[in-house]
């Protein structure tokens, strides 16, 4: 079984998330894309929303958790205005 | 042992919506109106429908933008209607959307907002016939700090 974390991040968070993540060998794959988000930090550059990364990994669901927990260490969850984590598995 | 907690968060979906490039305002507006907290949007390129469509393909945007939101059990058929509805996805080549279950999201939650949420459960009183078990819908745990 394969599951899939998603992480919503300050832009430039994503790369640097890759790069320190990419030689563990309990991860399938890493995917980094940019876009905008509305609501999720205070700083906006372009009207209401601001700019972000979005960062998929598929891991296998026994290691999810570790990697899950591994990732909101990383991006200091437990600070506001540092993003958001979700998990899903893909059936 | 480390200070720093997590708190998960369930029964939540996020709602994937793919449609035509400057119409993901529209459906994130729509969204919001609803009671969305927010939405993040990326831009995509899509291929299929406009090929199957033939003449009329040419009328659809080869530029995609994707609208992600992440949306709790209870609103989640509100919002996706919402969505759907603004997207104007009734209409042929316009985009698709769809659900998933999320099994957990982690995210900051402020302390006063975790006790608030907590507050009803201490404050009630012992009913005589017991109430149907809620299910957990937040847990916190501690985690290891990690460098930067």
């Amino acid at each position: 079984m394969i599951t899939e974390i998603g992480a919503f991040m300050h832009k430039g968070e994503g790369l640097r998330l890759m790069n320190e993540l990419h030689d563990d060998e309990k991860i399938l794959g890493i995917y980094v894309e940019a876009g905008r988000t509305e609501d999720l930090f205070a700083f906006r550059e372009f009207g209401s929303a601001s700019e972000n990364d979005i960062v998929t990994i598929l891991v296998d669901t026994r290691h999810a958790t570790k990697i899950f927990d591994l990732i909101c260490s990383k991006m200091g969850l437990d600070e506001p205005q540092s993003g958001m984590v979700f998990q899903m598995r893909v059936q | 042992m480390s200070d720093r907690q997590i708190t998960y968060l369930t029964d939540a979906l996020i709602i994937t919506c793919i449609v035509q490039a400057s119409h993901a305002d529209n459906v994130v507006k729509a969204a919001q109106n609803v009671g969305a907290q927010g939405a993040t949007v990326t831009y995509a390129r899509g291929t299929g429908v406009r090929e199957r469509m033939g003449l009329m393909g040419v009328a659809i945007d080869e530029q995609k933008e994707m609208v992600r939101i992440i949306v709790s059990q209870e609103q989640s058929d509100r919002v996706f209607e919402a969505m759907y509805l603004a997207g104007e996805l009734d209409k042929p080549g316009m985009g698709i959307m769809f659900m998933n279950k999320l099994d957990r999201i982690a995210t900051y939650i402020p302390d006063e907002v975790l006790a608030e949420a907590a507050e009803p459960k201490a404050k009630a009183k012992p009913k005589a016939k017991a109430a149907p078990k809620k299910r957990k819908t937040a847990t916190r745990r501690p985690v290891k700090k990690a460098s930067k």
